[in-house]
């Protein structure tokens, strides 16, 4: 029973399953099955499992519970967000019992008030997030992004070559942009025809443009993907040669190929 | 304004209204007293006339509020639903390796004759919510015609790509064929992120954000372990946070590997004890919290170009610390912009990155490493090549078939 239980047991096991669970992913591919889904929903299961526990563990008893239950009094905005948890759950579950239940006048207005209640930490989560979200992008991205643009994007004083590289870089940004914005059969049936030939090329630039960008994306994506394949290959490979099984298929692929 | 008044509360409600604003109950059932209707200035201190409208449950037929049959009630409720809009993923560290399980809320949206308002080609299937879902998860979609020009291609048989794929990368390694010469390409910004580390002061402290978890370990332990090498040769003191639940596990895994495979205790610097990685809840909305930690660099370990924008705009522009950005190669070209404005002073992507900071290192490779690197490189070149056989095949299988139709 021990050695059932001891680390070597245990890897080995890990071994299997993953690779078991790693085909039954893989066997998407062929369609849409129950034994795909099912390992789907164990690794989705595993990782929420897993995240559950962490987050307790981590924040919620080593940081919050344990901390009021030593001196409940001691720092008391620990319980602020005890109570906001509070209030949402109970919100929370009585929407979910309230389900396909219709209420009396008394109790339909005591569930508006609960429900009001609820929204209201959820209202600041969302509100929160939306500030920081967006004063990052002011202050990280939109902002210097901008000003290096502006500082180093069109440089009359440099060589012919980086002020090339300049003026493309504007072209196709403008046209890039013109392509979402423009809609050629929609907007410009209007305008005078040499502004149609003279959009409709800006249009074709900006297309071929993006064709480019969404070429380097993958390209890069797949260099990712491909290293992610030889590492699990290699995990494979390197796990599998250390086992009897994996001697006795080095031998049969020596055998076979007369190494 | 005429009005309707709900059978059970006595509340008014507007003409045509199926459930009652106030109880939610249903007023289209026949025996609900869906006739009667009044004028809004009588209706505002209107009660039920009959005497079940003050005492329903004297009424044989009432059905009180916990005997509503809850699947009728299920059923008209999602008749009047439009199809949802896709929804946030629940599981972020996941990262993209699978697609939502719930594909939609609806259970007639495969087609069941329910009685529904909507028409029913306007419900998307199973298969287009989950293609709407993809391109919403994924980031390269680029336009309507694109869109458009790919209905009409003849539908692609996936398995086979991914045989050709597998044969094309597999069997010239499984055949012994040595990769061509060569070497990755070297990206600028990798040089710049070693000398950042390299002229860290002993015991500077660096923050580490550890924005990657075991469904990309393969790809960023590579580019990891070289600069968590060089943090340590350089005895750098660590401040590791990770945003994602399983991220502290992962590094403890790759810390603890490190000090077995390679053995830090050869480069002369004592292996540091069990290393602490806290995990921090709340997603990026907590990343400006660390901007009080005065520390000497950066670096965000990240598979998602995401994690490196947000740590760039949460936490750079309040403590000021330089950053280096080590990312899986797909997330290095939107951070080049960062990288060229200067926000990022370093930037290590993908295999040839850490290919080339290793050979920066310069130091005596631990015995597997070499067949190590070989092999992602042998991979990663069949792989390229594999691809662009696939993708000249199918131009040219393309080609013949528009030749056929208009010849």
């Amino acid at each position: 029973m021990d050695s059932l239980m001891g680390p070597e047991w245990g890897s080995a096991a890990g071994l299997w399953i993953g690779f078991v669970f790693t085909l039954l992913i893989f066997s998407a591919l062929l369609g849409d099955h129950l034994l795909a889904r099912l390992a789907q929903h164990v690794l989705v299961g595993a990782v929420l499992g897993y995240a559950v526990v962490v987050t307790w563990q981590s924040i919620l008893s080593s940081r919050l519970a344990m901390a009021l239950r030593a001196d409940p009094q001691g720092q008391p905005w620990n319980w602020i967000p005890v109570l906001l948890a509070l209030i949402m759950a109970v919100a929370g579950l009585e929407r979910i019992f309230a389900q396909g239940r219709a209420s009396s006048g008394r109790s339909g207005g005591w569930r508006r008030g609960l429900r009001a209640l609820g929204a209201a930490p959820a209202l600041g989560l969302v509100s929160i997030g939306v500030a920081v979200a967006l004063i990052g992008a002011v202050q990280g991205t939109l902002a210097p992004q901008f000003l290096s643009t502006a500082r180093n994007g069109l440089n009359w004083n440099a060589e012919w070559t980086i002020f090339a590289a300049g003026v493309l870089t504007l072209v196709v940004t403008i046209a890039s942009l013109l392509f979402f914005v423009v809609d050629a059969e929609r907007h410009l049936a209007q305008q005078p025809v040499w502004l149609q030939h003279f959009l409709r090329a800006w249009l074709w630039i900006g297309q071929r443009a993006l064709w480019v960008a969404a070429g380097a994306l993958f390209a890069r994506l797949l260099a990712s993907r491909l290293s992610l394949l030889a590492a699990q290959l290699t995990h494979w490979s390197s796990t599998l040669q250390s086992t009897p099984m994996g001697e006795m298929l080095e031998r049969w692929w020596r055998i076979a190929t007369g190494a | 304004m005429a009005t309707l008044l709900c059978p059970h509360c006595g509340a008014s409600n507007r003409v045509g209204a199926n459930f009652c604003n106030r109880c939610g109950a249903d007023l289209r059932t026949p025996d609900a007293d869906v006739g009667k209707t009044s004028d809004a200035p009588a209706a505002a201190g209107a009660q039920p006339s009959s005497a079940e409208g003050e005492q329903p449950w004297l009424d044989p037929h009432f059905l009180g509020d916990d005997d509503v049959p809850f699947e009728e009630e299920e059923l008209d409720v999602s008749s009047e639903m439009t199809p949802p809009t896709p929804a946030a993923r629940l599981v972020s560290g996941v990262q993209g390796l699978l697609e939502p399980l719930r594909i939609a809320a609806l259970p007639e949206e495969q087609g069941a004759s329910l009685p529904s308002p909507i028409p029913a080609e306007s419900l998307l299937n199973a298969t287009q919510m989950r293609q709407v879902r993809q391109w919403m998860a994924e980031e390269t979609f680029v336009g309507a015609e694109v869109q458009q020009a790919a209905t009409q291609l003849p539908k692609l048989w996936l398995p086979w790509i991914f045989l050709l794929m597998g044969m094309g990368v597999i069997l010239p390694l499984l055949l012994g064929q040595s990769p061509s010469p060569g070497e990755p390409v070297r990206w600028e910004g990798v040089e710049s992120g070693f000398q950042a580390i390299e002229a860290l002061p002993p015991g500077a402290l660096v923050q580490v954000l550890w924005a990657y978890d075991p469904a990309t370990a393969g790809e960023m332990e590579l580019l990891a372990a070289p600069v968590l090498r060089h943090l340590q040769r350089r005895q750098a003191v660590l401040d590791i946070v990770s945003l994602l639940p399983n991220g502290p596990a992962t590094a403890r895994r790759l810390f603890a590997s490190l000090a077995k495979m390679r053995g830090v205790d050869l480069l002369g610097i004592p292996v540091p004890p069990a290393v602490d990685v806290r995990f921090l809840p709340g997603g990026a909305v907590a990343l400006p919290s660390l901007g009080s930690v005065r520390s000497q660099l950066a670096i965000v370990l990240a598979a998602q170009p995401e994690d490196v924008q947000h740590w760039l705009e949460q936490v750079a522009p309040l403590n000021r610390a330089p950053v280096v950005a080590v990312t899986a190669a797909g997330a290095d070209p939107p951070l080049r912009p960062y990288w060229q404005s200067g926000q990022l002073v370093g930037l290590v992507s993908g295999f040839d990155g850490a290919y080339h900071y290793v050979h920066l290192l310069d130091e005596t490779p631990a015995p597997v490493e070499p067949n190590r690197m070989r092999f992602q490189f042998a991979v990663q070149q069949y792989g390229a090549l594999t691809i662009l056989l696939i993708v000249a095949l199918g131009n040219l299988a393309l080609l013949l078939r528009g030749g056929r139709e208009h010849g």
